[in-house]
């Protein structure tokens, strides 16, 4: 690919879990994890990824540079101010934000996002993807291509620290949303890998998956 | 097409609206003292290169966002009961003329063009001889400067009307196309 300009185009949010955020239709996909439309944002959605990396000091490099540095990880920051949303999806990412499985039942929209969990409730909860329990929120945003422009799926965010600043006025509002995405997740252990008849339950962070462009459906 | 003159000539003023309004067919508004003046307000955005420049140079590239209309004209022979209707639906579509609706009503309303609770106007302008008449399919009356200032006196009003036109979409994702495909105005006869 040649260097070019780069134009991302549209964005539509949308957000996939459980919890708050299952699906309320009658029929067989009743409980199970939906897919939603959350809104189209004002201005460029900003995506920040935070490496974490870890100096390795020896005596004979002095103490302040480091001889290696070893890879801890990442984190991604998401921030977007939503001007055409559904209020009702918003709530309901913000429930299971705050790690409330039991905030809603509701299809209208009838919940008490406000209500908190116990102190101290994992948000995954040992659990995998949209399966209850887990409360995470996969966090798609879905791009119209006119130069190349990236889907981008998170499949583990939340709204975090100050997750949501919402004026209220007879203006339209702006809801201007603070996602957090982590790797939290199950890896994919082979048999092969680990010479065993029965797949180890560990949590490890090798294949853990921060981001991908495959969106969920 | 040939290089020629470009005659207009005469132009009426046409213009439609929602349902359940006074203007909900296709309804004749008037006739212009002067030429009426379409004037496109095309929007781009350089793009910005430190090699030629940065934002002190010249753009290597720009991009294009979209694009309203302003519309000027002078009425002298006018409908004043249909005037007094587009009056009501620019100031946000209250029941009555000369009444407020709650501050920030919409006017588009998120419902589909012509539909009860639309408060934008169609609005046309005919081309007798040029045959190139103007369609505008979402336009509104501006407030202040010349957004109809009514001249009262013993002399024919001459009552100078400033329209802005937008591309009102009910859904600005357009199931992914975005404004693409939008139409802002055509050339169209009929509504």
């Amino acid at each position: 690919m040649a260097r070019d300009y780069f134009i991302n185009g549209t964005s539509l949010v949308r957000v996939k879990g459980i919890g708050s955020l299952a699906n309320q239709d009658d029929g067989d996909n009743f409980g199970k994890a939906k897919l939603w439309e959350l809104g189209l944002a004002q201005d460029p959605i900003v995506l920040s990824p935070k490496f974490h990396h870890k100096d390795v000091f020896i005596d004979d490099f002095g103490p302040n540079v480091p001889a290696e540095v070893l890879w801890m990880l990442a984190e991604v920051r998401i921030t977007m101010n939503l001007v055409h949303f559904d209020i009702s999806v918003l709530r309901k990412c913000l429930a299971n934000s705050m790690g409330n499985a039991n905030a809603v039942d509701a299809f209208d929209g009838s919940i008490n996002e406000g209500e908190f969990a116990g102190a101290g409730i994992p948000m995954g909860g040992n659990k995998n993807r949209f399966v209850a329990g887990n409360q995470y929120i996969s966090l798609n945003i879905r791009s119209e291509v006119v130069n190349g422009g990236l889907n981008w799926r998170f499949p583990t965010a939340y709204l975090a620290e100050s997750p949501m600043t919402f004026p209220m006025g007879t203006e339209r509002t702006i809801a201007s949303l603070n996602w957090r995405a982590i790797p939290y997740g199950r890896p994919k252990i082979t048999l092969a890998e680990v010479g065993a008849t029965t797949i180890p339950d560990e949590l490890v962070s090798v294949g853990t998956v921060l981001w991908d462009h495959i969106l969920d459906d | 097409m040939a290089r020629d003159f470009f005659i207009n000539g005469e132009c009426l003023v046409s213009i439609r609206g929602a349902a359940g309004t006074a203007i909900a067919a296709a309804t004749e508004l008037g006739l212009a003292d002067s030429p009426i003046t379409v004037t496109p307000n095309f929007k781009h955005q350089d793009i910005a290169v430190d090699t030629f420049g940065g934002a002190k140079g010249p753009p290597p590239e720009i991009q294009y966002f979209l694009s309203d209309v302003t519309v000027s004209m002078n009425l002298v022979h006018f409908d004043r009961t249909v005037l007094d209707e587009v009056w009501r639906l620019s100031m946000g579509g209250a029941t009555t003329i000369g009444t407020l609706p709650r501050a920030g009503s919409r006017m588009g309303g998120n419902v589909a063009r012509y539909a009860a609770g639309w408060n934008f106007v169609s609005l046309r302008l005919t081309s007798q001889v040029g045959n190139k008449p103007w369609h505008f399919r979402s336009a509104y009356i501006v407030a202040g400067g010349g957004g109809g200032g009514f001249p009262l006196g013993t002399e024919r009003s001459v009552v100078p009307i400033q329209w802005r036109v937008v591309p009102y979409v009910q859904d600005p994702w357009g199931a992914g196309a975005g404004s693409s495909g939008v139409v802002l105005w055509d050339y169209t006869a009929g509504d």
